[in-house]
């Protein structure tokens, strides 16, 4: 069923299908459920993950990969089988973007990403329990990290 | 901790209550990156995702 929203994005009409329903909440945002993934042309690989109750609410959003190309975690088992995971494929993984008025300061959060499951459209902000990995990281110094480590990959071909 | 204290036997829960404060601090600043992030403009994504490679390396994986 095709539905229209107000979203930060202005009007959408959005296949209530595409509904991404955020159960427990998103930390600071407990009280909105209803999410939807907004992926416009013109800002892509950059999205928005809208919410459907209150139109202020939309986060910027990327995959990670193309940010950190090595990220990998573990999700615990009881959260895939809440999001009802079988294979990797099964889940879109987000990060959440903070852009402030200087470009330079853009930052990334790789701690704490969305997961989405594509199997029972439910989604979580989960905490990897890595240090690896912070709530802000320079989006700027991790591009210049991948960047070298592909170069390396390519030298070693 | 566990310390002797008059034959009865006090346990403290300094380990737990450490681990429990880190989770609520984490917590907390998760919070305060969220909403940092509803503060993004639209209308400076277009400039930045030009760095964004739209493609990821090869060896990228992801598990569950």
């Amino acid at each position: 069923m095709i539905k229209e929203y107000e979203t930060k994005l202005g009007s959408v009409k959005i296949d209530t299908e595409r509904t991404i329903i955020f159960e427990y909440g998103i930390p600071g945002f407990e009280n909105l459920k209803q999410f939807v993934l907004l992926e416009p042309e013109d800002t892509y690989p950059i999205m928005w993950l809208a919410s459907l109750e209150d139109k202020n609410v939309a986060f910027p959003v990327t995959f990670p990969q193309l940010i950190r190309n090595d990220y990998q975690f573990t999700l615990p088992q009881d959260l895939t089988e809440y999001l009802e995971l079988e294979k990797p494929e099964d889940a879109i993984i987000l990060s959440i973007l903070t852009i402030p008025e200087k470009e330079d300061e853009i930052t990334i959060n790789l701690a704490a990403p969305i997961i989405i499951s594509q199997k029972n459209h439910k989604g979580a902000q989960y905490l990897i329990e890595n240090e690896e990995y912070k709530i802000r990281h320079l989006l700027k110094e991790e591009l210049e990290r991948s960047k070298a480590i592909l170069s390396v990959q390519k030298d070693g071909e | 901790m566990v310390e002797q204290d008059n034959g009865s036997i006090k346990i403290g829960f300094e380990a737990p209550k450490d681990i429990k404060i880190y989770r609520e601090e984490v917590y907390e600043e998760i919070v305060k990156q969220n909403k940092a992030a509803l503060e993004s403009d639209v209308n400076r994504l277009g400039k930045i995702k030009t760095s964004i490679p739209k493609f990821a390396g090869k060896d990228n994986k992801q598990s569950t």
